[in-house]
């Protein structure tokens, strides 16, 4: 592949949806399907004393009920590894409640409406203990966290703090809130189970269909041989799909025991305490700097709500350690039990929080030190990995912050605060960065079937959560054989074809496109092997080097040409499939024919990108309205700029409503999710949304994958959080520091 | 949602009929008993099919608007009698909702609609208007979105209805049939506040069906807002909404009306405003100020939403410059 | 109780449970799966039909009532395989991401566009608000639904 940003592309699947044809999880028919739903606790701690079913059981059309202690057993209690943290807590397996909202039965009925009105039917008499409701009422209870994700170590310093702080000619000294956030994908949650004798096929709507695979077979003591997970298409996810859920596997079971099919859907409010969410969470930073702006030290606490049973909170001070050149630095981590269920892994993952705070503390500091904002992150950029001295694979920070700030118009902006207006109201400018690492890829496997008609078939397991990886495959596999997109197909969502990773924390676009482009490669190199021994082929002995894909045929530097389905018809052939294996170390090795700077496994990799933002504040009654956002970012080669584009505006929306718009609301009495459906907790509509502008650097990184892919999913949503808050800053002099920003604090 | 009989009446006589049973609910649009019948809010053995009734014209003869009941809101709001002469109720219509809920719901459905408050939408929670004598969960729990004026000791939970707030600024008249007859209201007091039975909203009795709503000139009316403050850019229920419509004399007022939303347990008509305003020139800042924030003397603010005095007085003022014709 | 519904031009003869929504008819007994459920609270806006040519939500839309009304899903959409201007544009401006809110959409944005909604920029948002895009593809929407008025507009011409 030639260019490093790929041509817009339309979505290969756009047709299929935009006629509603694509099939989702949900709407799969089968015959003698019958329909699930939970009933969900209305208590959020303490034992259920008595449960009673006979008026759910009776009621019309009811095929089964199953509670706590009627409903089958899973295998093993659950143990969850990274990097499907599940929790550790299974519901519908004892008689405890930990957490309002929690499945304590599921009525199973020959039509929703009728599994609806049973599930109110169910009795159950509680005892009920006072629940610990938000970080407020359990932050007395904090403990320190030894390990993040259940694998790095969580705490981490370097330097010395108290001289680094000592040497600070100014400081800034803060804490930063957040609520808990919910990630309300448009499409419910789901799954449909049918058995075939011992053979069992789950259409569960998840990021991963083989971690399911995985988790079904360990919880339920199931071969993978008779465990097959279909997911074709993903109603978005941001990380509510990422984990192991137990509906799945209840489901599972449940219709193994009533031998039918079962669909059990979740319902939107049940969303809110099924599928996980980003916690509730504090975060206490200091930053000192010299006059010059140059920082001395940083010491970033997070405090995060977490569930009763598991230590789960997201990385917030992840980005702190690394993105700026600092040397004296301490971040830890104290997480808070609380009755709700376990926190998991949200679009934007710990760098959304956490750059919320440090680029609000940046901000604070320019403006101490009368320097651009721009101005004291460029002073401070970390040209190696300050961690531990690595030089980056590729950092292009730089670049963003000069493109942004061009497409924003950056330095036509009235520096003082509130002295710029538009239409009586006031208008701010404000910045952040944004970053993701890039994670270790998963070993990946692709099977290619080239047809004699020229058509090739990509099949990998993989899903498409909406981020395009239909379109991404497509396009790889497209690109190194030559061929138009239009010839090629895609199969994926099923564990029946090649195994490949989940789509999570930005992984499945370069997993996917290193796979596809050795699995092409690997096809040139079939037919080249085929048409080089026949006879009867124009390539008949030719030099292997000497030949390449050009227009559905092999070619020979002197014009000769052999089409694919030629190679393969004469041969006797209709089909030939190429199966390829990525694995990850492979892969780097594959690009060592070209020379690098930094030997293998030896630099540290991130994307990188800055966020702009024009915000409107009226200056009677708060409101705060975002007029423009302008982002550029570096993350290697981009495959589609069409594809990839639409995934920043989508991160930068979420970031939005982190800013502006979204919370989770407890009632501290009980503990119950006030604001559970999608009428009253708001995420951006469209009148949020300005027009958002979206550039990518060029980037060339051979020292991550043999297509120098980052993966963009996450990126986004950090940086636009403080770039709101720094421009409302800008507009009016008032600080915020607790997202949301309302009305309120700005009258 | 549970079962229930879904019966269609012929006429308004036989919509009565059935519509006095106990547990009979009147169903036109939907948007609203569909929703709570589903969450349990609300509980029915008989829907009775209004939505056929010929309740649908709108009239407008010169002077007195007529509206029938099951008239959409959307259909309300595209009328270009509505549109010229009663601006802000156009206005508080197409602020409401979305296109599609103002596509289904009805006006007669819309003034009737329940609240929005969280503890009386879920089940399980102290709610005196629910369950009456249980409590309310509202007072000491979250209360950013509930009243300040018209609350008690057993609900504080706001009106949610923005076409109410315009209709009660404009004087508007509800006109019903029920099982006595029919009978005629200002709409301004047939809304109840909540006092010690919350679970009573209005003066409809068992079996009245609202048919029509009417509403005579308003001064002004051509030029009036609604001006509705909400977090959201759209598709969300007001934090403070003001509906105003300012009648000039030259450079003063002759006569303001003003009706607030999302900060009383009714639609609140702000006569005491209305009353300083009067021959007041309108780019009096400081008179405006304290005229509106005289809305705001009895308000009794929660832990929660004693923002609303300020934000509310603010938007008054602004409604009103607006209204005039001002900035 | 029995009614007979007319869906994308086709006549329908079902025995019906009243509390039975339109969107859970079309999508569990008429398998027209393409309108979608995403909240059945009537909050999201992805199960917006059209009703006699006005848009929708069909999960608040008791189907027992809809006899003698006309009831279009996106199945009927595309005319004889041949897409609606607004689907075309949506693919070429990427106005969809996972695609399920896309239905929802289109339906909205064809009314839209029937309603003359869709003059500027700031209208198309506002009327629109009432579908909620989690994906955030909004600007694509937008963008196809101007470029979908364009074309109708030039057409007609």
């Amino acid at each position: 592949m030639t260019d490093l940003v790929g041509d817009p592309r339309n979505r290969i699947d756009a047709p299929t949806k935009v006629t509603g044809d694509a099939r989702y999880s949900a709407d799969i028919a089968l015959e003698r399907m019958a329909h699930a739903v939970f009933a969900v606790s209305t208590i959020a701690a303490g034992r259920i004393e008595r449960v009673d079913v006979t008026e759910a059981e009776q009621s019309a059309g009811v095929v089964a009920v199953f509670t706590h202690e009627t409903m089958p057993r899973l295998a093993r209690p659950p143990a969850f590894e990274f990097p499907n943290i599940g929790t550790n807590f299974a519901f519908l397996q004892d008689d405890r409640i930990l957490y309002a909202g929690q499945p304590v039965a599921m009525i199973v009925a020959e039509t929703c409406e009728q599994a609806a009105a049973a599930a109110d039917r169910v009795q159950i008499d509680y005892a009920a203990e006072a629940p610990l409701a938000t970080l407020a009422d359990a932050e007395t209870g904090a403990r320190d966290l030894q390990l993040l994700y259940g694998v790095l170590p969580a705490a981490y310093a370097r330097g010395d703090i108290d001289e680094g702080l000592r040497q600070a000619e100014v400081r800034v000294s803060e804490r930063y809130s957040f609520p808990a956030h919910r990630h309300h994908p448009i499409e419910l949650s789901s799954t449909t189970a049918v058995w075939d004798g011992s053979q069992v096929t789950v259409y569960e709507t998840t990021q991963g269909i083989s971690m399911i695979q995985f988790n079904l077979c360990n919880l339920l003591d199931l071969d993978p041989e008779n465990v097959r997970v279909v997911s074709r298409f993903v109603g978005g996810a941001f990380g509510a799909k990422g984990t192991f859920w137990f509906h799945t596997a209840f489901t599972v079971l449940v219709a193994r025991e009533l031998a039918r099919p079962v669909k059990l859907v979740i319902t939107r409010d049940q969303m809110t305490t099924t599928t996980g969410y980003r916690e509730e969470q504090r975060q206490e930073l200091t930053v000192g700097a010299t006059r010059d702006g140059k920082l001395t030290a940083i010491r970033h606490h997070k405090l995060g709500a977490t569930s009763m049973v598991d230590d789960f909170t997201e990385g917030s001070c992840t980005a702190t350690t690394l993105l700026y050149a600092c040397d004296n630095l301490d971040t830890g981590y104290r997480i808070a039990p609380t009755n709700a269920m376990m926190p998991n892994f949200m679009r934007g993952v710990g760098q959304s929080s956490g750059l919320f705070a440090l680029e609000s503390a940046l901000d604070e500091l320019a403006l101490q030190l009368g320097l651009d904002p721009i101005e004291i992150r460029l002073r401070n950029h970390a040209d190696v990995d300050p961690r531990s001295g690595a030089p980056w694979t590729s950092k292009s920070l730089k670049e963003c912050y000069a493109r942004g700030a061009e497409m924003i118009g950056w330095h036509e902006r009235g520096p003082a605060i509130g002295s710029m207006r538009e239409d009586g109201w006031l208008i701010g400018y404000g910045m952040g960065t944004a970053l993701h690492p890039v994670p270790p890829r998963e070993r990946t496997e692709v099977r290619l079937r080239l047809h004699t008609s020229g058509f090739v078939r990509v099949e990998c397991g993989g899903q498409d959560i909406g981020t395009g990886t239909y379109t991404v495959a497509a396009l790889v596999v497209a690109d190194v054989l030559g061929i138009p997109i239009e010839a090629v197909d895609v199969e994926l969502g099923d564990t029946d074809l090649p195994r490949t990773g989940n789509s999570v924390g930005a992984t499945s676009a370069a997993s996917i496109s290193s796979a596809a482009h050795v699995a092409g490669m690997g096809l040139i190199d079939r037919l080249s092997a085929l048409a080089i021994a026949d006879p009867r082929s124009p390539l008949h002995e030719a030099e292997p080097e000497l030949l390449s894909a050009s227009g559905g045929r092999l070619v020979h530097r002197d014009g000769r040409a052999d089409p694919f389905g030629e190679i393969i018809r004469r041969r006797q052939l209709m089909t030939l499939d190429v199966m390829s294996e990525w694995d990850p170390a492979s892969g780097v090795a594959a690009a060592a024919r070209v020379a690098r700077r930094i030997p293998v496994g030896q630099g540290s990799s991130f994307s990188y990108g800055a966020w702009f933002a024009v915000v409107a504040v009226h200056p009677d009654f708060g409101l705060v309205r975002v007029r423009r956002l302008a982002g550029a970012f570096a993350a290697g080669r981009i495959l589609n700029e069409k594809t990839a584009a639409s995934q920043m505006r989508g991160g930068a929306i979420m970031g939005i409503g982190q800013a502006l718009i979204e919370a989770t609301s407890t009632d501290r009495q009980t503990a119950r999710i006030l604001n559970p459906g999608l009428n009253e907790y708001l995420v951006p509509a469209h009148a949020d949304v300005p027009l958002i502008d979206v550039a990518f650097i060029e980037e060339l990184d051979e020292n991550i994958n043999v297509l120098g892919v980052k993966g963009i999913g996450e990126l986004p949503v950090s940086g636009v959080a403080p770039a709101i808050a720094n421009a409302v800053h800008h507009a009016t002099g008032r600080r915020i520091r607790d997202l949301p920003i309302r009305p309120e604090m700005l009258l | 949602m549970q079962p229930f009989e879904l019966v269609t009446p012929v006429g308004i006589t036989e919509a009565v009929e059935l519509g006095r049973a106990v547990d009979a609910v009147y169903l036109a649009g939907g948007t609203n008993v569909v929703d709570f019948l589903r969450t349990g809010a609300m509980r029915a053995s008989t829907l009775v099919d209004i939505d056929r009734l010929p309740l649908r014209e709108i009239d407008f003869d010169g002077q007195r608007l007529r509206i029938g009941a099951l008239t959409r809101m959307s259909e309300l709001a595209a009328e270009p009698a509505v549109r010229d002469r009663y601006k802000f109720i156009a206005e508080s219509l197409e602020l409401s909702a979305s296109a599609q809920l103002r596509n289904m719901a009805s006006i007669g459905g819309n003034l009737l609609q329940r609240t929005r408050c969280l503890y009386f939408r879920e089940r399980n929670f102290k709610c005196n208007k629910r369950t009456p004598g249980s409590g309310c969960a509202a007072r000491d729990g979250e209360n950013r979105r509930h009243a300040i004026l018209g609350g008690s000791e057993a609900c504080v939970a706001t009106h949610a209805s923005d076409l109410a707030v315009a209709l009660v600024a404009a004087d508007a008249e509800v006109h019903l049939h029920g099982p006595s007859g029919e009978w005629t209201s200002l709409l301004e007091t047939f809304y109840l506040e909540p006092e010690s039975t919350p679970e009573i909203e209005t003066r409809i009795g068992r079996g009245d069906l609202i048919v029509a709503v009417s509403v005579p000139p308003v001064p002004g009316g051509e030029r009036s807002v609604y001006l509705k403050l909400r977090e959201r850019a759209s598709y969300e229920f007001a934090l403070v909404s003001v509906a105003a419509s300012v009648d000039l004399d030259g450079a003063l007022i002759r006569e303001a009306r003003i009706a607030l939303g999302g900060v009383a347990t009714r639609p609140w008509r702000a006569r005491e405003t209305e009353a300083r305003l009067q021959g007041v020139a309108l780019d009096d800042s400081g008179v405006l100020r304290e005229a509106a924030a005289s809305a705001f003397v009895d308000a009794r603010p929660l832990r929660d939403n004693g923002f609303k005095v300020e934000l509310g007085t603010r938007a008054i003022v602004a409604a009103v410059r607006q209204a005039g014709g001002g900035a | 109780m029995n009614a007979r519904l007319t869906v994308n031009g086709r006549g329908y003869t079902l025995v019906l449970d009243p509390r039975e929504s339109l969107l859970d008819v079309l999508r569990e007994r008429l398998d027209l799966s393409g309108t979608k459920k995403g909240c059945d609270q009537g909050a999201c806006g992805a199960c917006t039909v059209h009703i006699d040519g006005r848009r929708v939500l069909s999960c608040l839309t008791l189907a027992a009532r809809c006899e003698g009304k006309q009831v279009t899903t996106i199945e009927g959409i595309a005319r004889d395989g041949v897409l609606h201007p607004l689907q075309r544009a949506m693919v070429e401006h990427d106005g969809l991401q996972c695609g399920f809110c896309t239905p929802g959409q289109i339906m909205a944005g064809i009314a839209l566009l029937e309603e003359g909604h869709a003059t500027t920029r700031e209208e198309i948002r506002e009327w629109m608000s009432g579908n909620l895009c989690r994906c955030g593809a909004y600007n694509g929407i937008v963008e196809a639904i101007e470029r979908a008025r364009d074309e109708m507009r030039d057409a007609a011409v």
